[in-house]
C-alpha cells in the first residue's frame, strides 16, 4: 500500500475554508463588541472560537482523514478541558462569599457571566 | 498521485513497521498525543485567566476593553490564519513532490509568523512603557484611564452595554497583565520554536528531499503549526473581545 492517498482537497476547498475563519473571526468582534448579547457573550465567543477550532482541526490538520483514534484524543482532550474549566470556574462561583480573595467582586452571590 | 516507483524513498520505512503507511499512522499518533498535551498546557492558563476573570470581572472587562487593543489583535487573528493556510499549500506540495514548492509556502508561513511577532513587539512595548506590567511591577494610573473612558460617550456606550461598573475597577489589575503576558508570551515563544522547525523544513526542501522522501515531516510541522493557530483562536476573544 502506498503512503496513504487520502481524498485531497483542492486549493479552491482550503481558501474557501480560509474565507469562513475570516468571517468567523469578524463574526466573534462583531458580536463581543457591537451586538447586545449581554451575559452571553462569553459562552457565544467560546462558540464561535470552537467552531472556529474545528474547522481548523478538522480541514486545515486533516483530521477528517485520520484513523478515528486521533479524532477520540482530540475529542478527549477538549472534554477534559471543558470538565477543568468548567468545575473550577463553577467551585469559584458557587463558594461562600468569604473564601473569595479580598477585594474581589463575588462578595455576594451572582451568576459566572 | 504515483509514487510507487523504486529508489524514490517514497515507501521507506523503519524495520519496526509493516510498511510505510503503518509508519506514517504511527507517527501522525504520536504527534496527535503530543499535541493534545500541548492543549492541556494552555488549559492550565485559561483556567487560571477564567478563574480570575471571574473573581475580578469589572477590573478585567474594562481593561481588555481599554487597555488592550483590538485592532493587533484582530489583524494578528488574521496572520495567522494566513499562516495556517499557507502551511496547508505546504503539505499539499509536499504531496505532490514538489520540494522547491514546499519550501516557497513555508517561507510565507515564516513571514506571517515574523509579521505576528513584530505586531506582538509593537504590543508589548507600548504596555511596558505604560506600566502595565504583572503583579509587582504593575504602575499604571488607572483612574487616569477610566477617567478618559468615562470622558467618551462612545466607549460609554459599549461600558453600559457590556454591564462594566467602573466604580469596581481596580482590584486584580495586575493579575490580568500576568496572566496577559505569561499566555501570550509562552504562545509568542510557540511561534518562535514553531518558526525555527518550519525553517528548518524549508531548508530540507529546498534541498530537494520531499521530491525524494514522504511528506511526514511537512505534515507533522504543520500540524504543530496549526495548534499554535488554534491557541491563538481561543487567546484572542478571551484576552482581548471578552
Amino acid at each position: 500500500m502506498t503512503s496513504d492517498t487520502h481524498k485531497s482537497h483542492g486549493t479552491g476547498f482550503y481558501f474557501g475554508i480560509l474565507l469562513a475563519l475570516g468571517v468567523l473571526t469578524f463574526a466573534t468582534f462583531w458580536t463581543a463588541r457591537h451586538m447586545h448579547t449581554g451575559a452571553f457573550h462569553t459562552p457565544l465567543a467560546v462558540i464561535i472560537a470552537t467552531v472556529k477550532a474545528f474547522l481548523v482541526v478538522w480541514f486545515f490538520m486533516h483530521l477528517s482523514d485520520h484513523v478515528s483514534s486521533n479524532k477520540a484524543f482530540f475529542l478527549t482532550s477538549l472534554f477534559f478541558v471543558l470538565l477543568m474549566i468548567g468545575l473550577i470556574v463553577g467551585d469559584a462561583a458557587t463558594r461562600l462569599p468569604s473564601a473569595n480573595p479580598n477585594f474581589s467582586a463575588y462578595k455576594e452571590m451572582r451568576g459566572p457571566w | 498521485m504515483s509514487d510507487a516507483s523504486a529508489g524514490t524513498g517514497f515507501l521507506e520505512h523503519a524495520p519496526h513497521f509493516n510498511n510505510a503507511a503503518h509508519e506514517k499512522r504511527a507517527a501522525q499518533m504520536g504527534m496527535w498525543l503530543f499535541l493534545v498535551n500541548e492543549v492541556l498546557l494552555f488549559a492550565g492558563l485559561f483556567t487560571a485567566f477564567f478563574m480570575y476573570r471571574f473573581l475580578y470581572t469589572d477590573t478585567f472587562r474594562f481593561l481588555a476593553f481599554a487597555e488592550l487593543d483590538w485592532v493587533m489583535g484582530t489583524v494578528n487573528t488574521g496572520v495567522l490564519l494566513a499562516s495556517s493556510f499557507t502551511v496547508v499549500l505546504a503539505v499539499q506540495a509536499a504531496r505532490a513532490h514538489k520540494s522547491k514548492l514546499v519550501g516557497i509556502w513555508l517561507l510565507a508561513t515564516i513571514a506571517f509568523a515574523g509579521a505576528f511577532l513584530v505586531i506582538k513587539y509593537f504590543e508589548y512595548s507600548h504596555k511596558i512603557h505604560e506600566g502595565l506590567l504583572p503583579g509587582q511591577y504593575f504602575s499604571y494610573d488607572l483612574s487616569e484611564s477610566i477617567a478618559k473612558v468615562k470622558a467618551d460617550p462612545e466607549k460609554m456606550l459599549h461600558i453600559n452595554d457590556a454591564n462594566i461598573n467602573l466604580d469596581q475597577v481596580g482590584n486584580g489589575a495586575p493579575m490580568f497583565f500576568t496572566l496577559y503576558f505569561f499566555i501570550t508570551g509562552l504562545h509568542g515563544i510557540h511561534v518562535l520554536i514553531g518558526m525555527f522547525l518550519l525553517g528548518w523544513m524549508a531548508w530540507r526542501a529546498f534541498k530537494g528531499e520531499f521530491a525524494r522522501k514522504n511528506d511526514t515531516p511537512i505534515e507533522l510541522s504543520g500540524m504543530y503549526w496549526h495548534l499554535v493557530d488554534l491557541i491563538w483562536i481561543y487567546v484572542y476573544p478571551m484576552l482581548y473581545l471578552l
